[in-house]
């Protein structure tokens, strides 16, 4: 069940990213390219399809619980704090899907709609505001990779001002996925040891490597590539789609040990 | 003007979250029990409540509690206290190493399970 809980988890968190960062793309970087606006359809179908199955294998993982019927076995399922969210999830992502594409009203339905899957998931079951600062990590995960995506997915005629404007969004994301990244260690991991002899704590670090990685190349990207073109350099162009082409790839594979971490099991507290 | 509010917001935001003193787990785990884990008690207990380390869905949750030959002590429905606790009545017990076995959902759903012993020794 774990597999299918990590498949369907990833699945979720690419369709998510790709959804919202497409918003974040075009309300603040430039308009979406036929390619990517086909890129956000699909993502909306794929959560759409994904929300219906995720809502199945939770109705499978917790039917030992329920003797009377599939029909109490949904009611009390939706009667739950994941229930609730579940739906609002799916009533947010139509919602979003309605309202025309990279409006003011999209950004904020897609930022409620966000936090709606951070209250969902582990860090709603903390609290609130490990919810909160889940909400700002993911959102900015999203804007930054779902923003390099629609970037891998356009010829931009007017490269310097997206490039620029790109980069703009990567720091602010950086700026915040760094502190609220450091807090997730810090919560969900009691003792330093507990890193390396739990399977929760080495998936965690295999997700620190990549996202480290990501985050060399990006600097690489800000401080050498866009001040290049910005100076007009023409030579740079390619080395810098090759660059955000891996950051993608490696955003994926971050994507991918998240979903991960949610099925896993965290190190145990003592009981006493 | 406006960007400085944000930053101070998201500051203190961060600042409120990693100040706050007690740390919690994305599973529900047993945080204590009374009975007390591996406690022996004098007196029959009248019920076993179980503090879990973070809220629980009632409806998916299951007590067990067995007697040193395995047979299962006739506990009542299980009650849902508090957002975190759970506790089953009791009947007047023999004395005996009781195992009690919980499997718990948390808010997000997922699932953990433990068991753990108290014995009810004859003052």
């Amino acid at each position: 069940m774990t597999t299918v809980v990590t498949i369907l988890g990833w699945l979720d968190l690419l369709g998510t990213v790709v959804l919202a960062g497409g918003v974040a793309y075009a309300r603040f970087v430039a308009p979406l390219s036929r390619s990517g606006r086909r890129a956000t359809s699909l993502a909306a179908l794929l959560l759409a399809v994904t929300l219906f199955l995720e809502l199945l294998a939770t109705s499978v993982r917790l039917s030992g619980f329920v003797q009377d019927g599939a029909w109490s076995l949904f009611s009390k399922i939706m009667a739950t704090q994941w229930g609730r969210l579940w739906l609002l999830r799916c009533v947010g992502l139509a919602a979003v899907v309605a309202v025309p594409f990279g409006s003011r009203v999209q950004v904020i339905l897609v930022a409620l709609w966000l936090l709606a899957r951070s209250f969902q998931g582990h860090a709603g079951a903390h609290g609130a505001v490990p919810a909160a600062i889940d909400w700002l990590h993911l959102s900015a995960a999203c804007a930054w990779m779902g923003s390099l995506l629609q970037f891998v997915l356009s010829r931009p005629p007017n490269l310097a001002a997206v490039v620029e404007r790109l980069r703009r969004i990567a720091t602010l994301s950086v700026a915040v996925l760094l502190p609220a990244g450091i807090f997730a260690v810090w919560l969900h991991v009691p003792t330093v040891t507990d890193l390396v002899s739990t399977p929760y704590g080495r998936v965690l670090l295999a997700k620190i490597a990549i996202a480290l990685s990501i985050f060399i190349l990006a600097a690489r990207k800000h401080f050498v590539h866009v001040p290049a073109i910005d100076r007009g350099s023409t030579t740079t162009i390619g080395s810098l789609h090759a660059s955000v082409r891996v950051e993608v790839i490696g955003g994926a594979l971050v994507l991918l040990l998240s979903a991960l971490l949610g099925a896993l099991s965290m190190p145990a507290p003592t009981v006493h | 003007m406006q960007r400085h509010h944000t930053v101070c917001a998201a500051a203190a935001l961060l600042a409120a979250a990693v100040l706050t003193p007690a740390r919690s787990w994305a599973h529900a785990f047993l945080d204590h029990a009374t009975p007390r884990v591996g406690s022996t008690v004098h007196e029959s207990p009248d019920a076993v409540t179980l503090a879990f380390t973070e809220p629980i869905e009632p409806d998916f949750c299951r007590v067990e509690i067995l007697d040193a030959h395995d047979h299962r002590v006739d506990s009542g429905p299980i009650e849902h206290p508090t957002a975190t606790e759970l506790r089953v009545a009791l009947p007047a017990l023999p004395p005996s190493e009781y195992t009690v076995h919980w499997t718990v959902t948390s808010v997000d759903t997922h699932q953990t399970e433990g068991r753990f012993t108290f014995t009810f020794a004859a003052p």
